[in-house]
C-alpha cells in the first residue's frame, strides 16, 4: 500500500469533521471522507517522516577537538566518542564537522561506527585558517539494527599527511528525515503503521479500523518521541568538572529525563542536577546548584568504556540541567535523553 | 485558512467513539485532528542545547577568551518561526559582548564555508556595558556557582531588514520554517559555556 510523505505539513482543520444537519453522528453507511479524515492521515504520516528526524544528535564542546600528530593513514586514531541513539525508522544520517583548516590534510576525518565497524569518510582538508564544514550522508549504515533503541558508540578519527591535524569546533550527526514513501517494516516498533495514502478516498465508506489506527499513530508517535537533550564529550583532557543547559519545552510538562547514557574510562559517578524555573524569561540571574534546592539522580559509570546503567527521570518542565563528573579526565561522553 | 493549534494536550478518543456502529461523532476526527496538531506544535518542536565547554564550579577565575566564532546547523520544523536561545556564561569581564545572527545554509554540498549564506536575520546582541550580560552569582549558601542565563526574552522582532536591522537590542530570532540553517555566535571577554535553542510558532496558522 501506498504512503507517501508530504512535503509540507498541512494542518488538518478539526471543525472540518462535523456534518451540518446531521446532528453530528457520522456512520459507516458510505459516508466517505467529507470529515477530514484524509488530513489527518497525511498529517500523521509527516510527522513520522519529518517530526521525529531531524534533530540534532551530537555536540561537543570545542576546546578538547585538538588532534595531535597524526600518522599518515587510518587507524591509529585520536579516538573521540561518543553515543547517538539507534532507530529503526531512520537509517540515513548526515553529519556535519566544523574545523579550522589550519593544514592541508589529504585524508580528512573518518566517523566510525565502534560496534559494526562500518565507517563513513569526509572530504580532505585544505588549508587556510579559515572554518570550514565538512558534510557526509551516510545511507543504510544499518546502525539501527545494532541494538535498537539503544546508544551507539560513535568515534571520530583523523588521519593525514603526517601534519598536525585541525582542531574540530563542532560535531553534529543528525537525522535525516523520510522523503520517500515510506518503507515497508521501517515503523516505530508498538501499534504504529503509518495509514495508507489512499484508504480515505471519498468513494470508501469510514470504517472503525481507520479511526483506531489514526488514533494508535497519534498516541505512538507521541510516545516516540525521545530526543537526546544533552550530549557531550571528552576524552582524557578535560579537567573540568560541570557542563549545564538549559532543557524542557516552554509550556508544557515534558521536561522529563528518561535515561542518562555515557561512557567513562575509569568508574566514576555522574550526578544530573536540575533548578526548575518559570517559563518567564527571567532565569539568568541566580541559578546555581545547590544541593538542598535541587533534584538530584546519580547514575553510577561503568569502567572501561562501557555503557553507563540507565537512571530514573525526573521531572521539570523548564530548568537547568548540570552534569558533574567525580572523575572528568575520564569521562568520555554523556548522552541525557528526554521523551 | 486559521486553524487553532491546542497548547494543552488533547485527549485521544476512547475505543468506543471511534466504533462505527454505534454513535461516532463528529467530535472523534475533531480529536484527532487537534492531536496531530498539537503534536506538531508542541511536542515536535525542537530544544536544541549545545554544550561549548566544560567549566569548574570552583573556579572563580574563569579567563575570558578572546573573540571566539562558533557556527552551528540547525533543521527547523515546518511551523516554526522564530526561535528563542539562552546562553550560559561563567565569567565575564568588561566590554563582554555576545552576538547572534541566523543565515542560510552555505554552498557546498561537500565542504563549505560556515557563515557564508544570506543573511536571514542580522540578530541582537548581549553587552556588559548596557547591563545585558551579567555575571554569575557567587553565593556561600550554594555549592561554588552554577551560569548565568541570558535570553532573546520573548518580544517579537520588528520586521527584519537583513541588510539594514533597526536594533540589535535582544529579542526573538526570525527564523525560515522547515528549513536548513546556520546559528552564528561570536563572543569576547565572556566565558560562554552553554547555549540553548527553542523552536517558536505561533498557535494559530
Amino acid at each position: 500500500m501506498a504512503r507517501t510523505v508530504p512535503a509540507a505539513y498541512n494542518p488538518p482543520d478539526p471543525d472540518r469533521s462535523f456534518v451540518v444537519g446531521s446532528e453530528d453522528i457520522i456512520d459507516g453507511s458510505g459516508a466517505g471522507d467529507p470529515h477530514g479524515g484524509g488530513d489527518i492521515a497525511s498529517a500523521v504520516r509527516y510527522l513520522y517522516a519529518h517530526g521525529l528526524a531531524a534533530h540534532m544528535i551530537q555536540q561537543v564542546w570545542p576546546e578538547d577537538l585538538w588532534f595531535g600528530e597524526i600518522p599518515a593513514t587510518f587507524g591509529a586514531f585520536s579516538d573521540r566518542q561518543w553515543h547517538m541513539k539507534a532507530d529503526g525508522a531512520f537509517t540515513e544520517y548526515v553529519i556535519d564537522i566544523y574545523y579550522e583548516a589550519n593544514a592541508a590534510n589529504t585524508k580528512g576525518f573518518r566517523v566510525k561506527c565502534q560496534t559494526n565497524g562500518m565507517s563513513v569518510d569526509l572530504p580532505s582538508v585544505d588549508a587556510g585558517g579559515a572554518d570550514r564544514r565538512a558534510r557526509a550522508t551516510w545511507v543504510g549504515s544499518n546502525i539501527h539494527l545494532l541494538s535498537g533503541d539503544s546508544a551507539v558508540p560513535i568515534l571520530l578519527y583523523t588521519a593525514g599527511d603526517g601534519v598536525s591535524a585541525n582542531k574540530v569546533k563542532g560535531f553534529y550527526f543528525r537525522r535525516v528525515p523520510v522523503a520517500d514513501p515510506i518503507a515497508a517494516g521501517k515503523y516505530y516498533s508498538g501499534a504504529f503503521i503509518p495509514p495508507d495514502s489512499t484508504q480515505w478516498r471519498a468513494d470508501r465508506p469510514l470504517t472503525s479500523d481507520k479511526l483506531a489506527d489514526l488514533r494508535s499513530c497519534l498516541g505512538t508517535l507521541y510516545s516516540a518521541r525521545r530526543r537526546p537533550y544533552l550530549c557531550f564529550a571528552a576524552h582524557g583532557t578535560s579537567t573540568k568538572a560541570y557542563v549545564a543547559a538549559l532543557m524542557a519545552i516552554p509550556g508544557s510538562d515534558f521536561g522529563r529525563v528518561h535515561n542518562y547514557l555515557g561512557l567513562s574510562a575509569a568508574a566514576q559517578t555522574v550526578t544530573v542536577e536540575s533548578h526548575p524555573r518559570g517559563m518567564d524569561g527571567i532565569f539568568a540571574t541566580d541559578i546555581v546548584h545547590g544541593i538542598g534546592t535541587l533534584a538530584k539522580e546519580a547514575v553510577r559509570l561503568c569502567g572501561s568504556g562501557k555503557v553507563l546503567a540507565q537512571g530514573n527521570g525526573f521531572n521539570r518542565a523548564f530548568g537547568q540541567y548540570v552534569v558533574k563528573f567525580s572523575d572528568p579526565a575520564n569521562a568520555i561522553c554523556c548522552l541525557v535523553e528526554g521523551p | 485558512m486559521a486553524v487553532r493549534m491546542p497548547t494543552l494536550s488533547p485527549q485521544l478518543p476512547s475505543p468506543g467513539e471511534y466504533f462505527v456502529k454505534q454513535l461516532v461523532t463528529g467530535g472523534t476526527l475533531q480529536t484527532l485532528a487537534e492531536y496531530a496538531n498539537w503534536l506538531q506544535g508542541w511536542v515536535f518542536l525542537r530544544c536544541v542545547p549545545v554544550i561549548v565547554r566544560s567549566f569548574a564550579h570552583d573556579d572563580e577565575n574563569i579567563v575570558c577568551p578572546a573573540t571566539q566564532t562558533q557556527w552551528f546547523p540547525l533543521r527547523t520544523d515546518a511551523l516554526t518561526t522564530h526561535l528563542f536561545t539562552a546562553l550560559g556564561i561563567s565569567a565575564l569581564d568588561t566590554d563582554g559582548e555576545i552576538a547572534i545572527e541566523l543565515r542560510e545554509e552555505p554552498a557546498g554540498a561537500v565542504t563549505a564555508t560556515p557563515g557564508s549564506g544570506a543573511i536571514i536575520d542580522a540578530g541582537c546582541k548581549w553587552r556588559e556595558t548596557n547591563g545585558d550580560l551579567t555575571s554569575p552569582v557567587r553565593d556561600a549558601a550554594y555549592h561554588g556557582f552554577g551560569l548565568a542565563w541570558h535570553t532573546t526574552g520573548l518580544l517579537l522582532p520588528p520586521t527584519i531588514v537583513p541588510a539594514a536591522p533597526q536594533s540589535d537590542q535582544p529579542r526573538m530570532i526570525q527564523c525560515l520554517a522547515g528549513t536548513e540553517q546556520e546559528i552564528g555566535l561570536s563572543w569576547h571577554d565572556v566565558a560562554l559555556n552553554s547555549f540553548t535553542v527553542w523552536e517558536a510558532y505561533r498557535s494559530e496558522v
